[in-house]
């Protein structure tokens, strides 16, 4: 496996535990009586699933996961951009820059560059 | 007299741990340490990564030693001891076979340790530490991901991955709860004996002036909405209307809000909340240190559901569809007879038996 595919694998999964630890807030404040969060819990658990099924698929060189997980890191990187623009709170301190801009950002990258070599590879093998 | 909330990129790290990000800048020196070493050519990207990711973890411990030093040695000698052996670790991923069960060890040990230090409370959760954490479960992922197929090997990698984000996280918000959800307290002078006295009679005042909100038909009938997940064992109640600008900030009879604790027979009073209509507000903190006017930097609300979603994760994410906000300076005036005084941190086994109806 190539060292790019093994880094994505790696930060997916991360970005999944993180996912979860948000999901099990929402579940938490769903129980405790606004029943509508557990929506977002939902939301929250399904993202975190995705990213590991993505992780896995991209390690096994799927060229159509590596879109998807581009596709859903730009809308995220999009959300927090706005998140920040908007000055609503601390998004701009390090944790939340790391974790919201940084790591959609770099996953993103990654993602292409995948993309990009898949092109490269399926070109190659149809000269 | 100002909050310690700020926007800007390091405003959510501890002064005394701004050290060890500033050691970051003596990572480049291990670039050719590195290079020396007779495994080096050979090793994979996916290992230097991982040589890379120990050497930023060694030079951050050890940055936070003379922060710590003062006022916790035994800290100190515990980051001495962490720098030292993760900056081994990183060399000896040149030269050692061994190295990966070695560094996962001491990878889990360390965001363990982390864990239960912040949990117990002999150290604050702040961003610094978040990401170290973060750089700590990355190179423990890469340090244990299997170099060949096979199914096992694979989830049980994964598994432990997200396992460690999410007992690294689970820890991390302890810590943070602890410090009433990561509060944030506006500066205040040393109280002057005549300053006590006068929180002491607010605290009386207040606490006789929202007698009629004992019963919690008398609040949600007075304009009084639950602001946080009313099955919880405290609730807070705010009340709109006594919020906007320009009404009295400090009005006994009428505060911004109610904190109730749930009871085997209904919610019990505990006290009442004073809450400002502005983020640059400063309360009025005429009891000195004896009052305390905070604002919680941490709160996920979500516009789809147009209520709290939850809170920041140590990690500083919200669930999805929710965003983070800051609110704007609030006070606290408890029962008089709250264990930790009027305006302290309260205590929630003194609220449960409240009530449960034992005191």
């Amino acid at each position: 496996m190539t060292t790019t595919r093994e880094f994505t694998f790696a930060l997916l999964v991360l970005q999944a535990g993180v996912g979860l630890l948000t999901a099990l807030g929402a579940t938490v404040a769903a129980i405790g009586g606004f029943p509508g969060d557990a929506l977002l819990a939902a939301a929250a658990l399904s993202f975190a699933l995705g990213q590991v099924t993505g992780a896995v698929l991209i390690a096994r060189g799927s060229r159509r996961a590596a879109t998807l997980i581009a596709i859903y890191e730009g809308v995220a990187l999009f959300g927090a951009t706005i998140g920040s623009m908007l000055q609503l709170g601390t998004d701009a301190h390090l944790a939340p820059w790391v974790t919201n801009i940084a790591l959609p950002a770099a996953l993103l990258a990654l993602t292409l560059r995948l993309r990009g070599q898949a092109t490269h590879r399926a070109g190659a093998a149809t000269r | 007299m100002y909050l310690h909330s700020s926007s800007h990129l390091l405003g959510g790290i501890a002064d005394d741990h701004l050290l060890g990000l500033a050691a970051l800048a003596l990572l480049p020196l291990a670039h050719p340490l590195f290079r020396r070493q007779p495994g080096f050519a050979a090793a994979s990207w996916r290992d230097r990564i991982v040589a890379w990711l120990l050497a930023a973890t060694a030079v951050i411990h050890l940055g936070l030693i003379p922060g710590h030093l003062i006022e916790s040695p035994a800290t100190s000698l515990l980051f001495l001891v962490n720098g030292v052996m993760f900056g081994g670790l990183a060399v000896a991923v040149f030269r050692w076979r061994h190295w990966r069960p070695a560094a996962t060890g001491l990878l889990l040990a360390t965001i363990v340790a982390y864990g239960l230090y912040v949990f117990t409370g002999r150290e604050s959760v702040d961003d610094l530490g978040s990401t170290t954490k973060l750089v700590e479960i990355l190179a423990l992922a890469l340090t244990v991901m299997p170099r060949h197929p096979g199914w096992a090997r694979w989830s049980a990698a994964t598994s432990m991955m997200l396992l460690t984000t999410l007992v690294a996280g689970f820890l991390g918000w302890g810590g943070i709860l602890r410090d009433h959800a990561g509060a944030l307290r506006q500066d205040v002078p040393v109280p002057t004996a005549a300053d006590r006295d006068a929180a002491a009679a607010f605290a009386q005042r207040s606490w006789e002036a929202v007698a009629p909100y004992r019963d919690v038909d008398a609040a949600l009938a007075a304009g009084y909405r639950p602001t946080t997940p009313p099955s919880q064992a405290t609730i807070h109640y705010e009340n709109a209307a006594y919020r906007r600008n320009g009404g009295p900030m400090m009005d006994p009879t009428r505060p911004q809000g109610l904190v109730y604790a749930n009871g085997a027979h209904g919610k019990v009073l505990l006290g009442s909340m004073f809450v400002l209509s502005g983020r640059e507000q400063h309360g009025p903190d005429f009891g000195g240190a004896v009052t305390s006017w905070h604002e919680h930097p941490n709160a996920c609300v979500s516009p789809l559901t147009l209520n709290l979603s939850g809170l920041l994760t140590p990690f500083g994410n919200c669930p999805p569809f929710s965003f983070n906000i800051v609110t704007t300076p609030m006070l606290h005036v408890w029962r008089p007879d709250m264990p930790n005084g009027p305006y302290g941190e309260l205590d929630e086994r003194w609220a449960h038996r409240l009530a449960e109806g034992q005191a």
